[in-house]
């Protein structure tokens, strides 16, 4: 097929900076999340008046603040599920041009892939902070290098691979494929 | 109707139904609301409608213990009393000012805030004050300015300033008592001696002289002492002619248990930004009436304490550098002092600290949880936005060199130096501390009233505890540190310790004779129709300034004499 | 082949055997001067908590002459440690912000409890008196 000529395996670059631009957009979300979050159940910061500000007599308000970082797992896994079961890319990989296709016929991905993908990538950072947050956990002292270590292993695994598939995709049967030049109109959606 | 003594006839013999002794709050409050009833009233003044010296003297007498005003000069003898240089400060009583504290020997009045609450409104009006509002959450819905965070260890009052102009009964009320048929006025007229039967079991007559020689006699049904705090027990010691102890005496209770409210600079609050607002304890205006607020301990912290009510008054020093430097224009300099820490109130020490709890206080962002980049929380964003404090406190960063003059303009004050903060305490009841006669006689041949006015040691211990617990309660606010400038162990009291012209407690009212001097309905223990009206019969001081209750108990005197009279 | 690798096998074993509590005694030093050093690192850490130095000098030798001498600057950091949520372990695992949230938090705490004394009449955190008194008297070095 000619168009399949016309991508190959994304590289580390390329998805570091979909991935950035993915976790600026992400943020934005769960930002807008904790607004609406604060609104329906009440404040997560609450200021004593004589504060100064950002500093002194600031309470976290536990249970709403759980909340936040449990809608911001639910937010996450949406996005990037959601974005990757319809649109085959999430809104940083279609910026830079990548999709995410199954490892077998290079079709779309189902949602079980999807999740599973997710689970292996988005899921333990949120995760971390969900625990983190519910449990007033120091959250970088406790989860800081087991985190680190596991997007090592991710990133390690993806550079290593003759395909570009990190231990996520072999988790999920997905591969991640840049396009080389942009193709006619007629030929966009075949991979 | 309004008359001079010096004009009756040597001799005269007066009659009425009422004889009230005294034009000052207590007696005017007590003459006004007998005017439209069908009883006679007498009123005697010992002076005139302005101040004159030679009766003025009539008020000469020494001081011992704690140092005191001259006693005349800390009240005056003339038509509207005292009220002729009052602060003009009212506060309604709380009801634990009523309630016996078992840690304040002599505590408890005999009524309650309930007796006296139904006169607190006309009070108010008497005194010309235009609303019945003393709850400090009122008073801040309507007010710019926002009292310090309230806390279970620290709470807010307000007092309500009667503005000068109205402040003197005197001229408030003179013309009304002049028009009112019922009421004879007297002026000159100074009471010596108070005549009784036998048994010195009623009164009989009131002798009375003028400055120019002459002598006559007022003969009531009913009579009331409403001649001040000193006067009161002075009168009712010297007339001792069928009790050589003195009338309403026979406990040796007269005199005793003066009470004031003594105040002295106690120490200083160190802001822990510059653009502290402290004005709501300033005298201010709000919807046209003057307020001020202050602090104090709420009454259960008072009872865990065991302590007196003790009023931290506050005077907010602004740095003067600032005016100078917006007048000269010199904006390196208005920026640099507001962001200088602390000038010389705090002194170096404070300086010092004042740097270190700054360096603590942490810029906490609190972030979105979850967010994979930190973000700040919404809810931060939007009191970042929305609270003008924090904006505030931006604006010398944010506006870089254009800071100075438009500072002012933006936090509508100079930079806060420090607030001095001076302690008044609702001394507890002293028996020791009281109004004596002695030898020398003044220009009438009356003995003079001697004061030895005495604290304790739970009156200093209070203050001082007071600004421990209150000093705590800032810093926990984040509003500041607080310096205790009294000394504990210091036997002495600091030499800036004065009184507030408040003469109380000398004819404290109590149900027992032993105990006290008057009865609930102010009726002098063993005197069927002698009454006292004034300070005198405080068994308290009160965590407020007197004279508003002082009116409320003669308006609750004057509904008495009008039932038992009738 | 075989013989000689179960052999060497047999031999690493009994080596390792002997070797483990060798290791785990030998470590105990070096277990205790990490402690001290992450003791000294917490008072460095927590001095740096501390912009104003000389301020701190004073105020914390005031502290110290209320005390009485004899007090040194571990015992200071291993007290106020002791006192912060989650201990001494967590004021070592936390970062310079998250370690100057829990020293705020315990100043707020003491006033909350009114654990305050009196410098001067200045009515004063146990805390803030302490941390005044460790920054004071560790030496500033330079910002790496």
């Amino acid at each position: 097929m000619p168009a399949a000529s016309a991508f190959y395996f994304a590289d580390i670059p390329n998805r570091a900076i979909a991935l950035l631009v993915d976790v600026i957009l992400l943020t934005l979300v769960a930002f807008v999340g904790a607004a609406i979050v604060s609104l329906l159940a009440g404040p997560a910061v609450e200021f004593d008046t004589a504060a100064e500000g950002v500093g002194d007599a600031v309470e976290l308000n536990h249970g709403v603040a759980t909340l936040d970082a449990c809608l911001s797992l639910v937010l996450s896994a949406g996005y990037f599920a959601l974005s990757w079961v319809r649109l085959n890319a999430s809104p940083g990989q279609r910026l830079i041009g990548i999709r995410v296709a199954a490892d077998g016929d290079r079709a779309g991905i189902t949602a079980g892939q999807a999740m599973a993908r997710w689970t292996a990538l988005g899921a333990p950072f949120a995760v971390a902070a969900v625990l983190a947050t519910a449990l007033s956990l120091n959250g970088v002292a406790i989860f800081g290098i087991p985190l680190a270590t596991w997007y090592a292993v991710l990133l390690i695994t993806t550079a290593r691979s003759s395909t570009k598939q990190g231990l996520h995709d072999r988790l999920a049967g997905t591969i991640v494929a840049k396009r080389a030049t942009p193709l006619p109109p007629s030929a966009a959606d075949a991979l | 109707m309004l008359s001079d003594a010096r004009e009756l006839p040597d001799g005269a013999e007066l009659e009425g139904d009422v004889c009230i002794v005294g034009a000052g709050a207590a007696g005017l409050a007590v003459a006004r609301a007998l005017i439209r009833t069908p009883l006679r009233i007498i009123l005697l003044e010992g002076g005139g409608l302005q101040f004159e010296s030679d009766t003025q003297s009539l008020y000469e007498g020494p001081v011992a213990g704690v140092p005191y005003f001259p006693l005349d000069t800390a009240r005056l003898r003339f038509f509207g009393g005292s009220t002729n240089h009052w602060g003009g400060i009212c506060r309604r009583f709380d009801p634990s000012d009523f309630e016996r504290r078992d840690w304040i020997p002599g505590s408890g009045w005999p009524i309650g805030l309930a007796d006296v609450e139904p006169y607190y409104s006309a009070a108010r009006e008497l005194v010309q004050l235009p609303t019945d509002d003393w709850d400090v959450d009122q008073w801040e819905e309507e007010d710019e300015l926002e009292a310090f965070p309230r806390s279970d260890r620290m709470a807010t009052r307000v007092s309500q300033i009667v503005p000068k102009s109205k402040r003197s009964f005197g001229s408030a009320y003179s013309r009304e008592l002049e028009a009112a048929e019922t009421v004879r006025c007297y002026l000159h007229a100074n009471v010596v001696e108070i005549d009784t039967n036998e048994a010195a079991s009623a009164v009989t007559k009131l002798r009375v002289a003028t400055l120019t020689g002459k002598r006559m006699s007022v003969a009531a049904r009913y009579f009331v002492l409403a001649t001040g705090g000193i006067e009161n027990p002075r009168l009712l010691l010297a007339s001792n002619r069928r009790r050589p102890n003195g009338l309403g005496n026979d406990h040796d209770l007269v005199g005793r248990y003066f009470i004031e409210h003594p105040r002295f600079e106690a120490g200083v609050l160190a802001p822990a930004r510059r653009t502290l607002q402290a004005g709501f304890y300033e005298a201010h205006h709000v919807e046209g009436t003057e307020i001020q607020g202050y602090l104090a301990l709420p009454f259960d912290v008072q009872r865990s304490e065991q302590l007196v009510d003790v009023q931290l008054l506050m005077d907010p020093v602004y740095d003067p550098r600032f005016e100078r430097a917006l007048e000269s224009d010199d904006v390196d300099s208005l920026e640099s002092l507001v962001q200088d820490r602390g000038g010389g109130s705090i002194g170096d020490f404070g300086s010092n600290l004042m740097k270190v709890v700054g360096d603590l206080t942490t810029g906490r962002r609190f972030t979105v949880p979850g967010a994979p980049l930190p973000v700040p929380h919404p809810d931060v964003v939007r009191k970042l936005v929305a609270s003008p404090e924090v904006v505030r406190d931006s604006i010398p960063d944010l506006l870089g060199n254009i800071a100075g003059f438009s500072y002012k303009r933006a936090v509508g004050a100079a930079p806060l130096d420090a607030i001095t903060i001076r302690s008044r305490i609702d001394q507890a009841p002293n028996r020791d501390s009281r109004v004596t006669l002695v030898r020398e006689r003044d220009a009438l041949g009356m003995p003079r009233a001697r004061l030895d006015w005495r604290l304790s040691e739970l009156d200093r211990h209070s203050a001082v505890r007071t600004m421990e617990i209150i000093g705590a309660a800032v810093a926990r606010a984040g509003l500041g540190r607080l310096r205790v400038m009294v000394d504990a162990d210091d036997r002495s009291w600091p030499t800036d310790l004065a009184g507030g012209y408040h003469h109380m407690g000398t004819t404290r009212m109590s149900d027992a004779p032993e105990t006290g001097v008057v009865d609930g309905a102010c009726r002098v223990h063993g005197i069927a129709n002698l009454f006292v009206a004034g300070s005198s019969v405080f068994t308290t001081g009160g965590s407020s300034t007197p004279t508003l209750t002082i009116v409320a108990l003669a308006l609750r005197l004057a509904d008495h004499l009008k039932r038992i009279a009738a | 082949m075989s013989w000689s690798r179960r052999i060497s096998r047999r031999r690493f074993l009994v080596v390792a055997a002997a070797t483990v509590p060798a290791a785990a005694a030998a470590l105990e030093p070096w277990r205790a001067i990490v402690a001290v050093r992450r003791d000294h690192s917490l008072a460095a850490r927590l001095a740096r908590l501390v912009a104003h130095r000389d301020s701190a000098r004073v105020i914390g030798g005031e502290y110290l002459q209320m005390l009485g001498g004899g007090v040194d600057r571990l015992q200071l950091v291993a007290a106020l440690a002791s006192e912060l949520p989650g201990g001494h372990r967590a004021a070592g695992a936390a970062s310079a912000e998250e370690l100057a949230e829990l020293v705020a938090g315990r100043v707020r705490q003491d006033f909350e409890d009114e654990r305050t004394i009196s410098l001067r009449g200045w009515i004063v955190s146990v805390t803030e008196a302490r941390l005044a008194a460790i920054a004071g008297t560790t030496p500033q070095r330079p910002a790496a």
